[in-house]
């Protein structure tokens, strides 16, 4: 089921009304949650809920060891059992065919020929999200940041809680499991923020990023016959689709969990308006970066070794970072790219110098905020050429046509999503401030209404009903 | 959660108000003057020929992609293009036209492959067409298809809000490519023919067939028979397709012609004999230019002239028995 399909539509409010029909039973809401959960995953393909449930009872049971045995080396195994079934799953569904099949093409390089076997096997969706969810549990419990669930329900809940199953946030258990364990009661500004939130994000999808898609589709199948300034035009559109697609689902995401009183961590905080690219991976996809910086920079040592320690680390977590967004050389260059840019700051420790807002107290930016704002999104968009094409010389190629007199001519066509674009920057660039954009509270309640309307035409007069989010494939 | 639940209610309220204003206040006139509205003027060409006729059916491949004046030279045989746009859905189409057709009448049905798919019930256009064109048109719909109709509703009545100082004027363009004015009096597009080329993207590329819409291949076995009961023929042909989108969609078009062939009503003739150079094509992979269209028009009467020999055979034949092949075909 998507968030945009009307399936969803149809799915939401009963769950919302079975949930709530318990709102004195949190045990009974966990139950709903849990079945509605399931029901989610498995329209998609029933068979890999097998997966989830697997994941799930490894965990669980592994936390229950943990909490209970002293020694460090039996913890110590348990651990390495969680960390083996997750990512042993995680790599046979999504990594096994890519390395055999660049194994091959290496051996194949160096004149041997290995006859090794793929796989073929169907990448399960959201496999990456809850594998990341579920491991992070155990690490916890093993450090004693956490204690152990012993409600079963709870735990599979938060698992598999379908705002987030498919496309994250990846929570945390410290955040998201504490709050199935106690009662919630139905609160209005949760229920009006949710449904806010759910609206943006349609908006984000629908409006932005399938608008965007059609362009962009277009434009990478026929890189070779168009000109550079459409060519810089494409790249832009992909830049915006991909944010549009994965924030909005985000948006939603937070949005539906918020209406079962549920809150979820904030994953895009305006990434396009970073000055520099460290504080992008601040403002971008914040529960995966949090995610490799807690479970993989700090465990690495972090920058406590030294700068050619935080380099190697660094270079490790944008490595898997890469690799974690697809079994392809592209997401792994893409990921390493992005290295290359947080390098120099990493070195001349000026990777932390952006921590407050774009124009603080400003309407408009400085003259320098703006050249850095511009600046990091260059670099960031010639980054997601390499994350959208089909193949590292497809990239390469694509970059190197940009490199033509005709990208300082108007793009002759696909400028139909242009005012879209536009109209998103404007509105997260006026409601920066604000936790979401349609905080719109200052307004008139007839005013907010009337834009509440607007979007939602809009929406549905955009709408082709259902289109796959791009996260999923992750 | 009282005053929630209120105020979302009110909020859908007022949108479904919104809508159902759009979908019943503000009237589309632009679209009356384009292609999609011909739709009418097929209905009179339809109700003002004399039978027996050649009668072809399909999406834009057959609307922007042959000659019928040539076809009816060479066939000595009134010939009127019904065809409307594939969004339309091969249903709707066929439902459309079989109270026009006439005894001795042969339909020629040429669908785009997408109308074995998730296109035979229609789309978009449908409810264009149903809600500002022909209204009239809704008895052809069964009960699933009006269901499945309403997110399009929505959606149309969204579009007419948002567009409303363009839609509501005529457009008054008598010269575009995709205006009512293109179709010449046998029914043709043909404002195109001699046009240039212009670019545009190959269907996509297809790894895995997509399901037949469950009820295409029974709706299609099921009026062919009630067709040949009332003495009227029925030929199924292969649309004309761009080379690199017939091998893009190769899994699809096999799909479709084993399922066809296993119910009896394959298509007349092999799929890759339409399969034309990429050269050939206007702006999508099925609208052909003048060369193409010439080309495609020959190999249409190609077969046409040995079915409706066949045909003109059988029909002798069932007059002498009038029983026997009725019944064996039934069976």
């Amino acid at each position: 089921v998507f968030f945009n399909s009307p399936e969803f539509a149809c799915f939401l409010p009963i769950v919302f009304i079975a949930y709530w029909f318990f709102s004195k039973f949190h045990n009974a809401q966990n139950v709903v949650l849990l079945i509605a959960s399931y029901i989610f995953y498995g329209w998609w393909d029933v068979r890999f809920l097998l997966l989830i449930v697997a994941s799930s009872t490894i965990d669980y049971f592994v936390g229950l060891g943990l909490e209970k045995l002293e020694r460090t080396s039996a913890r110590k195994l348990l651990l390495t059992l969680s960390v083996f079934a997750n990512l042993g799953m995680l790599g046979v569904f999504k990594y096994y065919d890519f390395f055999v099949s660049s194994l091959g093409d290496g051996l194949a390089g160096l004149g041997f020929q290995a006859n090794l076997t793929t796989l073929n096997l169907i990448l399960p969706v959201g496999i990456s999200f809850y594998t990341f969810q579920t491991l992070s549990y155990s690490i916890d419990v093993y450090r004693r940041k956490l204690k152990a669930t012993k409600d079963p329900i709870s735990f599979f809940t938060f698992v598999a809680f379908f705002p987030q199953l498919v496309a994250g946030p990846i929570e945390r258990a410290t955040n998201l499991l504490g709050q199935f364990a106690n009662n919630r009661s139905f609160d209005f500004e949760d229920g009006r923020e949710g449904a806010r939130l759910i609206l943006w994000g349609l908006f984000k999808k629908i409006v932005i990023a399938d608008q965007c898609a059609v362009h962009v589709d277009a434009i990478f199948e026929n890189y070779q016959t168009l000109s550079a300034s459409v060519l810089l035009l494409g790249a832009i559109y992909f830049a915006f689709q991909i944010y549009g697609d994965f924030s909005g689902y985000s948006d939603i995401a937070i949005g539906t969990a918020r209406l079962f009183g549920i809150r979820l961590m904030t994953n895009f905080k305006t990434p396009y308006f970073s000055r520099d690219v460290a504080e992008f991976w601040r403002r971008w996809h914040i529960s995966l970066s949090t995610w490799f910086r807690d479970y993989v920079y700090i465990p690495l040592g972090g920058n406590r070794g030294g700068a050619a320690l935080s380099v190697r680390n660094t270079f490790i977590v944008f490595l898997v970072s890469g690799l974690w967004h697809g079994a392809n050389w592209t997401f792994v260059l893409w990921g390493l790219l992005h290295w290359i840019y947080f390098l120099p700051l990493l070195l001349w420790k000026r990777n932390r110098k952006n921590l407050n807002r774009v124009a603080e107290g400003r309407w408009l930016p400085s003259l320098a905020e703006l050249l850095n704002m511009t600046l990091t999104f260059v670099m960031v968009t010639v980054a997601w050429v390499f994350f959208r094409a089909e193949s590292i010389g497809v990239a390469f190629e694509y970059l190197f046509k940009l490199f033509d007199t005709s990208l300082f001519s108007l793009p002759s066509s696909r400028k139909g999503a242009i005012p879209w674009v536009g109209v998103l920057v404007l509105i997260e660039w006026i409601q920066r401030k604000q936790e979401h954009p349609l905080k719109l509270d200052f307004l008139h309640i007839s005013f907010r209404w009337l834009c509440y309307l607007i979007l939602a035409i809009v929406c549905l007069a955009k709408s082709k009903g259902g289109t796959e989010f791009i996260y999923f494939q992750f | 959660m009282k005053k929630f639940i209120i105020r979302l209610l009110l909020f859908l309220a007022l949108l479904l108000l919104v809508i159902i204003c759009s979908l019943s206040l503000i009237p589309n006139n632009a679209v009356k003057d384009r292609v999609l509205s011909a739709i009418l003027d097929k209905h009179e060409l339809l109700d003002n020929s004399d039978s027996p006729r050649i009668v072809l059916v399909g999406g834009s491949n057959v609307n922007m992609g042959l000659n019928s004046q040539q076809i009816q030279n060479a066939l000595g045989r009134t010939t009127v293009n019904a065809s409307s746009n594939a969004g339309l859905g091969l249903k709707f189409m066929l439902a459309d036209v079989e109270p026009r057709l006439n005894k001795g009448d042969t339909l020629v049905v040429i669908p785009e492959f997408k109308q074995f798919t998730d296109g035979f019930h229609g789309g978009y256009s449908l409810t264009v067409t149903l809600v500002d064109i022909y209204p009239t048109g809704w008895k052809h719909l069964n009960f699933n298809q009006k269901v499945e109709i309403i997110p399009n509703l929505v959606k149309y009545a969204a579009e007419k809000l948002w567009t409303i100082g363009t839609i509501t004027q005529r457009t008054g363009n008598q010269t575009a490519v995709y205006s009512r004015a293109t179709f010449n009096e046998f029914g043709d597009a043909e404002f195109h023919w001699d046009k240039k080329a212009r670019p545009f993207v190959a269907s996509r590329l297809l790894t895995t067939a997509p399901e037949l819409h469950s009820n295409a291949i029974p709706y299609l076995q099921e009026y062919k028979n009630r067709l040949e009961d009332k003495g009227i023929n029925f030929v199924l042909l292969p649309p004309v397709i761009q080379s690199t989108s017939f091998d893009n969609q190769k899994v699809l078009i096999e799909r479709i012609v084993n399922q066809l062939k296993q119910a009896d009503i394959p298509f007349a003739t092999d799929c890759s004999r339409y399969k034309f150079d990429n050269s050939l094509f206007f702006d999508s992979p099925y609208h052909l230019l003048r060369e193409g269209i010439d080309l495609r028009t020959n190999l249409i009467i190609e077969d046409l002239e040995t079915l409706m020999t066949e045909f003109d055979f059988t029909n002798r034949e069932s007059k002498q028995k009038p029983n026997s092949d009725r019944t064996r075909s039934q069976k």
